[in-house]
């Protein structure tokens, strides 16, 4: 997986706990317009990876570039102003603010009232804009979390794990909407379900404590025996 | 003008708070026409406490971060005035603008400089209350111990009375309507940015800052802003006071005046800023009441007003209200 001009790369990144390597020497490059997807077992450095990405965590070694910017230097605000997005794992929004002002804040100063109603539409949240975020299912509090990522008009969107939590019709709803992202935006998707990812038809990067252990097409990678092998807990 | 006024009826409509800081706003006005000069004075004075109230609320509402050490803005002010007036030599005719700059100058300054360091090194939460309450110890011993400058413990006698271009405000009745406008200005000035897109940041920030950084927010920056903003308003209601009794003591910039501001904005429910001008009156009137009976009788009186109000209303009454409100119109939508 080696697009010819990678927009976000990570060159040996690696981030240590105190005596924990919870990532080692990672080197992957995401493509413009990519739809890529990070699967691995619980504690592989799935979510470190993401916090690295978007500066919520410090790398301990490596470097991780998007265009021409060397994210490691770069503080969160700034890295979210160059157009990289994240998703949480536990669904983050803003409790005490209604969904419309969700959106607003997310938006900053660059959308008006018609794009907000739009962007509240492609998450089906389009009839609660007055609602309290506090108020919403945890599906629906996904998906105001994944159309505040949207509302910055991203050139990266990273969710961690969009899916965990969501009924089978929402998660079938929530493959079909990334799938429509693909060719607009580059997704970064962190993933357990592998339906789902077989559904999305990503580039798949497998992650175990911490190490690359396959990277390819998801149909290559559910054949590979080392995955099998760790998805099986027999590695 | 139907357009507009309705415009004006919906948004009211959907901040109570607001409909209740026009009513506030109404009696504050009328309230001179039934009480005499001596009486007058003392609400003026309360009238300032209330923009000292208001400025706490600003930020500890707003943010949810509380400052322990606000009163060292208020005394700021207050020493700047004072010091300006006393120990300068200037133009009877600008002193008390010079004495207004430098009390504001010096409060903006001093949340600039520690804000700083403090909100950009991380530090939140119970930290940075930490953190302001020792600030209000160092001004207060400082306030105490540079007597030549301060007057030390006896505070300083003195201070020029207030003459704005060429117009004094000696008389109750003007300065009353003074510091009334400063309210009204301040009140209305915060309530019109707080329910816009920077009170929405403010909010969003107080609820996740990490998620607000992520969204490309300088938290840091905006909490500095919002910091020095208060500890202005703060400077300025210390300086006014000065110059309207004509005297500084060090009980200005200490940590029963910090603690005194928190209550009166815990009573009227923080974050609701008409709530900040309220709990002033409030417990400025339980005062009077209580202490006309027994004197000591007070300070066990506010424990355990504070201490019901935790128990029975944590957010405060005006909140209480709000959000009573909030659900019936709920409730009628529903059933329409």
């Amino acid at each position: 997986m080696t697009p010819l001009i990678p927009l976000l790369s990570l060159q040996s990144v690696s981030r240590r706990f105190g005596s924990f390597q919870a990532v080692k020497d990672v080197t992957i490059e995401f493509g413009p317009d990519d739809l890529n997807c990070i699967i691995g077992p619980n504690g592989a450095g799935k979510s470190t990876l993401l916090n690295m990405i978007c500066g919520t965590l410090p790398v301990s070694s490596g470097s991780i570039r998007f265009g021409d910017h060397d994210l490691n230097r770069l503080s969160r605000h700034q890295i979210a102003a160059l157009g990289i997005a994240r998703k949480f794992q536990v669904p983050s929004v803003f409790p005490s603010l209604t969904v419309h002002e969700n959106l607003v804040v997310a938006t900053g100063n660059r959308e008006t009232q018609e794009r907000l109603f739009a962007l509240a539409k492609t998450v089906q949240l389009e009839s609660m804009l007055d609602v309290s975020a506090s108020e919403l299912s945890h599906g629906q509090t996904q998906w105001l979390e994944i159309g505040m990522a949207l509302a910055t008009n991203p050139k990266v969107l990273l969710l961690d794990e969009p899916t965990a939590g969501l009924s089978p019709d929402e998660t079938q709803a929530t493959a079909s909407f990334l799938r429509e992202l693909r060719g607009k935006v580059t997704v970064v998707v962190i993933e357990h379900d592998m339906a789902f990812v077989r559904d999305i038809r990503a580039k798949t990067v497998v992650l175990h404590y911490g190490e690359i252990i396959a990277t390819g097409a998801f149909d290559d990678i559910q054949n590979n025996d080392l995955v099998r092998d760790v998805y099986l807990g027999r590695r | 003008m139907i357009d507009f006024a309705q415009t004006l009826s919906r948004r009211i409509a959907r901040r109570p708070s607001t409909l209740v800081a026009i009513a506030v706003s109404l009696v504050l006005l009328v309230l001179p026409a039934f009480v005499n000069a001596y009486a007058l004075s003392s609400y003026r004075d309360v009238i300032l406490f209330a923009i000292f109230a208001l400025s706490l609320d600003v930020f500890w509402g707003k943010t949810g971060i509380l400052s322990f050490g606000h009163a060292t803005f208020f005394g700021l002010g207050a020493y700047g005035m004072a010091v300006t007036g006393i120990h300068f030599d200037i133009d009877p005719s600008i002193v008390s603008l010079v004495g207004l700059l430098a009390g504001v100058g010096l409060a903006a300054l001093v949340a600039l400089l520690v804000g700083y360091f403090i909100l950009f090194g991380g530090v939140r939460g119970a930290y940075f209350t930490i953190v302001t309450l020792a600030l209000t110890l160092i001004a207060n011993h400082i306030a105490v111990g540079w007597s030549s400058v301060t007057g030390g413990d006896s505070g300083l006698i003195g201070v020029p009375p207030l003459v704005i271009f060429g117009l004094s405000f000696v008389d109750p009745f003007r300065s009353y309507y003074l510091c009334l406008a400063v309210l009204l200005a301040f009140l209305f000035g915060s309530i019109a940015i707080m329910n816009g897109r920077f009170g929405l940041i403010l909010t969003a920030i107080q609820d996740d800052e990490t998620k607000a950084q992520t969204l490309g927010y300088r938290t840091s920056l905006l909490l500095l802003v919002t910091f020095v903003a208060s500890a202005s308003m703060a400077g300025l209601a210390g300086a006014l006071y000065a110059a309207m009794n004509g005297f500084v003591a060090p009980d200005m910039i200490a940590l029963l005046l910090s603690t005194e501001v928190i209550i009166w904005v815990a009573v009227g429910g923080s974050g609701t800023l008409i709530g900040a001008i309220i709990g002033t009156f409030v417990v400025w009137w339980l005062q009077q009441e209580i202490s006309s009976f027994n004197a000591s009788a007070w300070p066990i009186a506010i424990g355990s007003f504070f201490i019901a109000l935790v128990l029975f209303f944590p957010n405060g009454p005006v909140a209480l209200v709000s959000e009573k409100l909030r659900r019936f119109r709920q409730k009628e939508g529903g059933q329409q």
